[in-house]
């Protein structure tokens, strides 16, 4: 056996060195290595020798398969804990083979009594617990890296410099801090190998990927012990205050509703950890928003110059995955000097009843000089706010150095429906360059639009959410999204037709995994140029599927561009339903479920049929209301769509043939307060008919299988279909005309709608004297009204009679005097 | 409101371009799990799970057969049905999933006795009569196929075009009278109401007739319901022109350009409407001879 001795030299602070110059002794002026073996060597073997490394040659020790080194360091504890919980290890080594396929590098226990905690696997890859990267080249020299966060909870490792491997769930003094003594090449089954190496170095910090790569490759000196310059200690440490609410609610404002803190296990289930944990409020309805501020006062802003905000925090609702309930996230909110909000990071909704770990990353944007926290309870059931929250961390990290420009996962989809704002959303897997929209009438040069929301699926899922306003209506604009290097194509979109202004929208229901027909469908109907697109749900197969958002829905509507030059929206269906993820890829009206606006001189109204009247008397309350107002009534044409129809022709499997609820809560309100026309999906079909005054649609011929089993004969379909189809409504003035095409653009239906309001103009008759010209819908009654008085501003109404219209206009003669008449005519349910 | 609801059989009928058949059959049995909804996948393989530990389970395969069978999974469903067939020979309901799972694979001549036979003792069952119709239009016994629709439009409330349309293709096939064609095609424009599809094959059956007037007076119902007229205005200069009256059809196709120029810039500016406008254009200058 070879001793291997050598010179000290002197420590540079927050390191421990060895460099194995002919000796074990520390570099840094630490206590030296001892040698030992595990199996298969029953004593330490090795040999001082000199290798050529980068061309010049390294006093190295070559040590045999079995052989470790046993480091003992004075680096303390740190990150919180009392072990070494954040570190960075070096290590230039050169394993000529590995006899059992692996290379154990580190060992935490320092009894090697279980399995080592780096390794070089059987590909000569990098890493631990079968999360593996990068390539160690056999028989050369490697300057390999492992960067500890605990607190941070990483684990990476990198090979001459360049990021190999990445691990999570990292925790404080557990399996990958350090004591006092580790093992370098020991594993307590053999998973070692025979190796040189030239120099090894432990840091108290976990460095950045800069500094990893500033220390470059293996040389023949050995690791360099220069300092890195200090750094702000704040760096890796929580910012936030309170994140688990022990005390209540200090560090913490109430924006909106009346959250509590509660006690684990009194009613509304337990904390994540600790004793308390916020809740949005028993009997307490309405949204939830409760905010921290955190200022950056201790960084520069040079400092805060490309910092990464790394940040988690425990989320969960009452009712399990899939189900319709009050919906919590948090969110980061950048922000400058001058208090505005530069942009913001938030999560997807929790909506599980157990605890959901939410993360966030983040690129802090140009400017930023505090953060806003804020836990975000959107109420939607019941007469509590189910929106809880605990354990909040938020960290900045040091910038990066350079990144790989993120890859746009999902080109940008359209979503808004406003005259003077438009909605965008796409995806990238990466958040660590600033997103933002270059926009302009002629050119995207013109302007840029930072103010952009970023919503994290998961560490390689960032859905961005833009919506620009201050915009014209009807006015064509062009755009394109940037993440740093990455680039969009350029598109252009059109804002919002006025009232008067002609329009046409598409439709279609239940595209589910039908890619095929939906893509046809969808060059089938730009052929329309429709001003937006709306589906009545069901878009995929399973809501809570990435790859068949991905397949299904995005990519189909990536085809000709459509998404990215028409607006789409849509009724949530059973399939796309309450998951999480259909809330991150939508950025819906109102609150995404129930929400209504006004396109051109129509209302159109979009509802949640997975939320009936019992689960959420706030939709039916909503609906309600929605239809009184008097907008909504003076609106040429009221359009509703929902998933699932009050009635069904057709079922494969029988059994449905009708929607309760709908039927019973819903259909009512659409007869009293003159729906025109009601769009569902859900059936597989195309049926439509007219019951009490409102047409019914069911167009679920989007690329779902067919429906193609008759369950009902509900008198009042008309007009019926098992094949796959769209729509295509056009509305000009007070006429509307719905078209329904099969997939080879063949005519299948047409109807004609004319609008219940009334045009009204008083004409000179022939014969003298004047009357009210009325055009209305042909059969509808109407009631011709005299304002009696006017009295704080509101004037009261006396019917005079009331006339019906027919496809000719209706007369109501008139006197025309001296004293001023006003009179209205009124369309009657 | 109740109304009467189908029975257990369905029919799915998808729809051909004319000229070309293209069946599709589908059998559902009682409250079968067989759905077009849901992941039919899971349930597969939740019946074969179970069907590991129960082989003979007849009810177990009988869902999973309806199952494979309503998503066209044809060899499987096939399969199980030669198994149920061993394990319950004397259950009649097997007969008629062959016949349905013999038209769904387009073996639809094979498929009319087993169809024939349910229907025989079963003449109540509508989506059943329907399926044999399917089968045996796609076997070419036109007649029987003429007869077994009619008989599902005279039982029931029926309101599928392509019923009407399937029938009237049958009766062109047999030979029958256009008169007649056209009779059974206007007793589905009174069920349903003059749609498109229905108006247009009527259309075509006037013209094969040698009544021009008539095939264009057929479309003029349509234009007068119709918000887009030009449409129907080229249709109808269209029959004009098959129907050798260049000058009728000129005269449509103008007419067609004047309402296409009256929509708002909005409509006309469709890919639609400037591909329509190039057409009518075009036949204008050559006259409207093709």
């Amino acid at each position: 056996m070879g001793l291997w001795l050598g010179a000290a030299s002197v420590r540079a602070a927050g390191l421990e060195q060895w460099d194995f110059n002919g000796s074990l002794a520390s570099a840094s002026g630490g206590t030296a290595l001892m040698s030992g073996a595990s199996l298969p060597a029953v004593s330490p073997q090795g040999t001082w020798t000199t290798s050529s490394i980068g061309g010049v040659a390294a006093a190295v020790a070559s040590f045999g398969r079995g052989t470790h080194f046993r480091a003992t360091h004075a680096l303390g504890g740190n990150g919180g804990g009392t072990r070494l919980n954040q570190y960075t290890l070096i290590v230039d080594l050169n394993t000529p083979s590995r006899p059992s396929g692996w290379a154990a590098l580190l060992q935490s226990n320092s009894a090697n009594t279980d399995d080592g905690d780096w390794f070089i696997d059987p590909s000569g890859r990098i890493g631990i617990s079968g999360v593996y990267g990068g390539r160690v080249p056999d028989g050369m020299w490697a300057r390999l890296a492992l960067v500890v966060d605990c607190v941070g909870g990483t684990y990476r490792s990198y090979i001459n410099g360049t990021p190999a491997q990445q691990l999570g769930g990292l925790t404080v003094d557990g399996r990958f801090s350090l004591g006092p003594t580790f093992l370098l090449f020991a594993d307590n089954n053999q998973e070692n190998a025979p190796g040189l190496v030239n120099s090894v170095q432990l840091r108290d910090q976990a460095l950045s990927d800069s500094e990893i790569l500033a220390l470059g490759g293996p040389t023949a000196a050995g690791i360099p012990s220069t300092s890195i310059p200090p750094r702000n200690p704040l760096f890796g440490q929580s910012l936030q205050t309170n994140g688990g609410f022990e005390e209540l609610f200090a560090g913490w404002t109430t924006a909106a509703g009346r959250p509590a803190v509660r006690l684990t296990g009194v009613a509304k289930g337990n904390s994540h950890g600790g004793s308390r944990f916020l809740h949005g409020g028993v009997n307490r309805p309405g949204d939830m928003v409760l905010r921290q501020v955190i200022p950056l006062d201790g960084f520069s802003t040079n400092e805060l110059q490309g910092a990464v905000l790394e940040s988690e925090a425990w989320l969960r609702n009452w009712y399990g995955a899939g189900v319709f309930d009050d919906q919590v996230f948090y969110r980061v909110a950048f922000v400058d000097a001058a208090e505005r909000e530069i942009s913001s990071v938030r999560c997807m909704v929790a909506s599980d009843r157990v605890w959901l770990q939410r993360s966030l990353t983040a690129v802090l944007p140009p400017g930023t000089r505090r953060l806003h926290l804020e836990v975000v309870g959107r109420h939607r059931r019941d007469a509590d706010n189910d929106s809880m929250a605990d354990d909040l961390n938020v960290r900045l990290r040091v910038a990066p150095g350079a990144v790989p420009p993120p890859v746009l996962t999902k080109k940008p989809m359209l979503q808004g429906v406003r005259t003077d704002a438009m909605t965008l959303i796409w995806e990238t897997s990466h958040n660590l360059a600033e997103p933002l929209v270059e926009w302009g009438v002629g050119d995207v040069s013109e302007r840029t639009w930072t103010r952009v929301e970023t919503l994290q699926i998961d560490s390689s899922h960032f859905v961005h959410r833009a919506v620009i306003t201050g915009l014209d209506a009807e006015t064509e604009y062009v755009y394109r999204v940037r993440n740093g290097a990455t680039v969009s194509g350029s598109y252009r979109f059109r804002t919002a037709p006025r009232p008067e202004t002609p329009f046409v929208t598409a439709w279609w229901g239940d595209n589910h995994s039908g890619t095929g027909i939906l893509r046809t469908h969808v060059a089938n109907i730009l052929r329309h140029a429709p001003d937006m697109i709306c589906v009545a749900g069901d878009m995929v197969d399973s809501g809570n599927s990435l790859s068949e958002w991905n397949d299904y829905w995005f990519k189909p509507l990536e085809h000709l561009d459509a998404a990215q030059t028409t607006p789409v929206i849509f009724a949530r269906g059973n399939h796309d339903g309450e998951h999480a993820l259909s809330y991150a890829y939508s950025a819906l009206p109102g609150n995404e479920s129930w929400y209504a606006f006004d396109f051109g001189n129509s209302r159109f109204i979009f509802l949640d049929s997975e939320a009936d009247g019992t689960t959420s008397p706030e939709q039916l309350n909503w609906l309600r209301a929605e239809l009184a107002r008097p907008e909504t009534q003076r609106a040429a044409f009221r359009v509703v769509c929902f998933h699932k129809p009050p009635w069904s022709q057709f079922w494969n499997g029988g059994g449905h043939t009708q929607e309760p609820f709908v039927i019973n809560e819903w259909v009512p309100l659409f007869r009293s307060q003159g729906v025109d026309l009601v769009i569902c999906g859900h059936e597989h079909a195309y049926t439509r008919g007219t019951t009490n005054g409102v047409v019914y649609v069911v167009s679920g011929g989007g690329g779902g299988a067919l429906d193609t089993q008759r369950v009902a004969f509900w008198p009042h379909v008309k007009v019926e279909y098992s094949q796959y189809h769209f729509d295509i409504m056009s509305v000009n003035g007070r006429r509307m005309t719905w078209e329904t095409y099969d997939s080879g653009n063949r005519l299948l239906d047409e109807f004609t709608l004319v609008s219940r309001q009334a045009e009204v103009r008083i004409e000179r008759q022939s014969q003298g004297g004047y009357h009210l010209r009325i055009e209305g819908r042909p059969g509808h009654r109407y009631r011709v009204e005299e304002a009696s008085s006017l009295q704080a501003g509101v004037l009261t109404w006396a019917p005079l009679g009331e006339v019906t219209t027919s496809a000719v206009p209706a007369f109501w003669p008139v006197t025309v005097g001296a004293e001023v008449r006003v009179l209205r005519v009124v369309p009657l349910p | 409101m109740r109304t009467p609801f189908g029975n257990g059989l369905f029919m799915n009928l998808l729809r051909m371009p004319l000229g070309l058949l293209g069946l599709f059959a589908v059998l559902v049995l009682g409250t079968a799990a067989a759905t077009a909804h849901g992941p039919f996948h899971e349930r597969i393989q939740a019946l074969t799970l179970e069907l590991q530990s129960k082989p003979e389970d007849v009810s177990l395969l009988a869902r999973r057969c309806d199952i494979e069978r309503a998503h066209g999974l044809w060899p499987e469903a096939m399969a199980d049905l030669v198994q149920l067939e061993k394990l319950a020979p004397a259950d009649p309901t097997n007969g008629l999933r062959r016949g349905v799972i013999l038209l769904g694979r387009g073996q639809a001549v094979e498929a009319v006795p087993h169809l024939r036979k349910w229907v025989e003792k079963h003449p109540d069952g509508t989506d059943e009569r329907l399926a044999l119709a399917q089968a045996c239009m796609g076997a070419k016994q036109w007649t029987n196929a003429i007869q077994e629709f009619s008989t599902v439009l005279a039982s029931s409330a029926e309101a599928r075009a392509q019923v009407l349309l399937d029938r009237a293709q049958c009766q062109q096939q047999a030979g029958d009278s256009a008169t007649n064609i056209l009779k059974g095609l206007d007793e589905g424009i009174a069920r349903i109401g003059p749609i498109p599809q229905l108006v247009r094959h009527a259309a075509e059956v006037e013209l094969l007739r040698g009544a021009v007037e008539a095939a264009v007076a057929r479309i003029g119902v349509l234009a007068e319901r119709s918000e887009r007229k030009e449409r129907w205005l080229f249709e109808q200069g269209e029959l004009f022109r098959r129907g050798g009256r260049l000058e009728d059809a000129q005269r449509c196709y103008s007419n067609a350009i004047v309402v296409l120029e009256s929509l708002p810039p909005k409509f006309q500016r469709s890919l639609l409407s400037v591909e329509l406008r190039r057409e009518l254009e075009a036949r204008l200058v050559s006259g409207g001879v093709r």
